[in-house]
């Protein structure tokens, strides 16, 4: 793929991506759960590209769900809530952290590091 | 300078659209849903909906023509900032800094209303000379807008502490003991107050204002409504976005609690080259685009520093503000444009996945040639820090700074024990003797966050 067709792409991605919705135009809107999304572990990656992928975790309560951090160091820090896990404090790259989700509920976060890089974990 | 302008602020009904949204940042997931929006999408604009913060994309996506494309209302005050100019840069990140500048300025001419002057945050210059400040003037004369306002960048005053820059620039502004350059001024019911925090930077520390600057803020709001908007401006950002790069203000949260009882307060930031935003409360931080170079996101490279991104897409990286006022808006309202319309974020990822590459290949290469090439007496600087950062050497011998970074540097001794150097441009070296055993601690004043130290035995 040439660069100026990656660059039309990712501009593309770009203009699906930004919101629309609730601002009378007609936005592009996702499924939240694709439905031929492969079955993976209850991980998330936060990537290089300053992205938590997947950016929607859905689990169910109990389990446990691991923050992979890469080489590029970033943080998590969940939005106030009862029964949302402890934050995952400081810079961390090339490590993996677990948190426990043990109460049925949607738990918002981000990177302070990079606040464009946001997330949730769905716990049913 | 500055001149006050007084113009009483007419209560327009615009921006129905903008109201709409709730605008403290952090709506709740049940007003996301009543929007139909699902969460990915949702939190990729939530910047957006909690600031006003969007890219004007080429092909015309409708809202950028809403807020960038229509004339204000009557009466509604819009402004323009731009930053980190760093006329007189050459390297390979941009070779024609005035080029892009002069771009800069063009796409703000050609917008169908003019804004009621520039904000300038800083770095207008990259090492401070006469001509480089001659250069940036000529080319901001051409702003049809007539006017604007500057704040100092570390570039800007690192030859001779602001002199300069203060001959230029700061007719009509407050001086202190240790430096000066700051100001307010009132327009269209909003107070703007310019800061000056790269001045008297303190070893291992980041951007600082000082107590008088401190105290003065502090009187210049004292008498002022709640009620009044503030737009707070100045170089480094005022709260902590990356403090291992010097990416912060060390007394910026005291400047920010003397705002605190005002209901709207816009913060506007240049230094770190790319955007950022985030809401706490009444405050709205934004970190504004570089016309000249971009610089890494946090922590996505070794170290900060003039960024190259692919050819062709230096434009997407670079650019404007749009600022506007609504009068019945919490937060002002922020419309960043790109050079070329496009939006940023494909360029920045190529450019820091190159620099990292960069970094894994280059340890090496590095490491063989500290080992062949690096002599004793000798401290290079690079990605902006002291290699070796302790370095032993013998009383009455000399020891030889020399800086391969595409930005300069300037050795200052922590405790004024040894002569420190001028202002070290790419390649420029400096040599200091050490008469005298003892342990020598210094930093560079620019970036304060580098230290090393000079370990001299007999």
């Amino acid at each position: 793929m040439s660069a100026r067709i990656r660059a039309m792409l990712a501009l593309t991605l770009f203009a699906f991506g930004a919101c629309g919705g609730g601002n009378g135009i007609s936005g592009y809107s996702s499924s939240p759960q694709p439905p031929n999304a492969p079955p993976v572990a209850d991980q998330v990656d936060a990537t290089a590209n300053l992205a938590f992928d997947p950016s929607t975790l859905t689990t169910t309560v109990g389990h446990t769900v691991t923050f992979a951090f890469g080489s590029v160091g970033h943080n998590v820090f969940f939005t106030a809530a009862t029964g949302a896990p402890a934050d995952i404090t400081g810079v961390n790259a090339n490590t993996s952290v677990t948190r426990l989700f043990a109460t049925a509920g949607t738990f918002t976060y981000t990177c302070h590091i990079h606040p464009s890089m946001q997330g949730k974990v769905v716990v049913q | 300078m500055p001149n006050t302008h007084q113009r009483p602020a007419a209560l327009v009904k615009n921006n129905q659209k903008l109201t709409n949204h709730p605008s403290d940042g952090t709506p709740s997931d049940n007003a996301l849903d009543a929007d139909g929006l699902d969460r990915r999408n949702f939190l990729s604009c939530m910047a957006w909906v909690g600031t006003g913060l969007m890219w004007t994309v080429n092909g015309g996506v409708p809202r950028s023509t809403r807020l960038g494309g229509e004339p204000p209302g009557k009466g509604q005050l819009f402004f323009m900032q731009i930053s980190d100019s760093h006329i007189g840069f050459d390297k390979a990140a941009n070779t024609d800094v005035t080029g892009t500048l002069r771009a800069a300025i063009g796409k703000i001419n050609a917008l169908p209303a003019q804004p009621a002057f520039l904000l300038h945050t800083g770095d207008i210059t990259q090492l401070s000379k006469p001509s480089e400040f001659d250069t940036a003037d000529q080319v901001l004369r051409e702003a049809r807008t007539g006017k604007t306002f500057y704040v100092p960048g570390e570039h800007d005053v690192s030859v001779d502490g602001g002199a300069s820059y203060l001959q230029r620039y700061g007719e009509g502004t407050q001086r202190g003991r240790e430096g000066g350059g700051w100001y307010s001024f009132d327009h269209s019911g909003v107070r703007f107050i310019g800061l000056v925090n790269v001045l008297n930077l303190k070893a291992g520390g980041l951007g600082s204002l000082g107590a008088e600057q401190l105290a003065w803020i502090e009187r210049d709001v004292k008498h002022l409504s709640s009620s009044t908007p503030i737009v707070v401006f100045a170089h480094v950002p005022l709260w902590s976005v990356y403090p291992a790069w010097g990416w912060g203000t060390d007394d910026g949260a005291r400047a920010l609690g003397y705002l605190k009882r005002f209901g709207s307060v816009t913060v506007l930031n240049g230094h770190i080259h790319q955007t950022m935003q985030k809401v706490e409360g009444n405050v709205a931080f934004h970190t504004a685009l570089s016309t000249a170079f971009p610089q890494p996101r946090p922590g996505t490279a070794p170290s900060p520093g003039p960024m190259v991104v692919p050819a062709g897409q230096l434009r997407d990286v670079l650019g404007v503000r749009e600022v506007h006022y609504v009068p019945s808006n919490r937060h002002l309202a922020v419309v960043d444009h790109t050079l070329s319309g496009n939006s940023p974020e494909a360029a920045f990822a190529a450019g820091e996945a190159a620099a990292r590459a960069h970094a894994t290949a280059a340890p090496q290469a590095a490491a063989s040639g500290a080992a062949a090439g690096q002599a004793a007496n000798e401290v290079t600087i690079d990605n902006f820090a002291f290699t070796p950062k302790i370095v032993s050497v013998r009383v009455g011998s000399k020891l030889t700074w020399r800086n391969r970074d595409d930005v300069p540097h300037k050795i200052q001794s922590t405790d004024n024990r040894f002569a420190g150097s001028p202002l070290l441009d790419t390649r420029a070296q400096y040599t200091a003797g050490f008469p005298e055993s003892g342990e020598f601690p210094y930093f560079c004043s620019l970036h304060p966050v580098m230290q090393g130290k000079v370990v001299v035995t007999r």
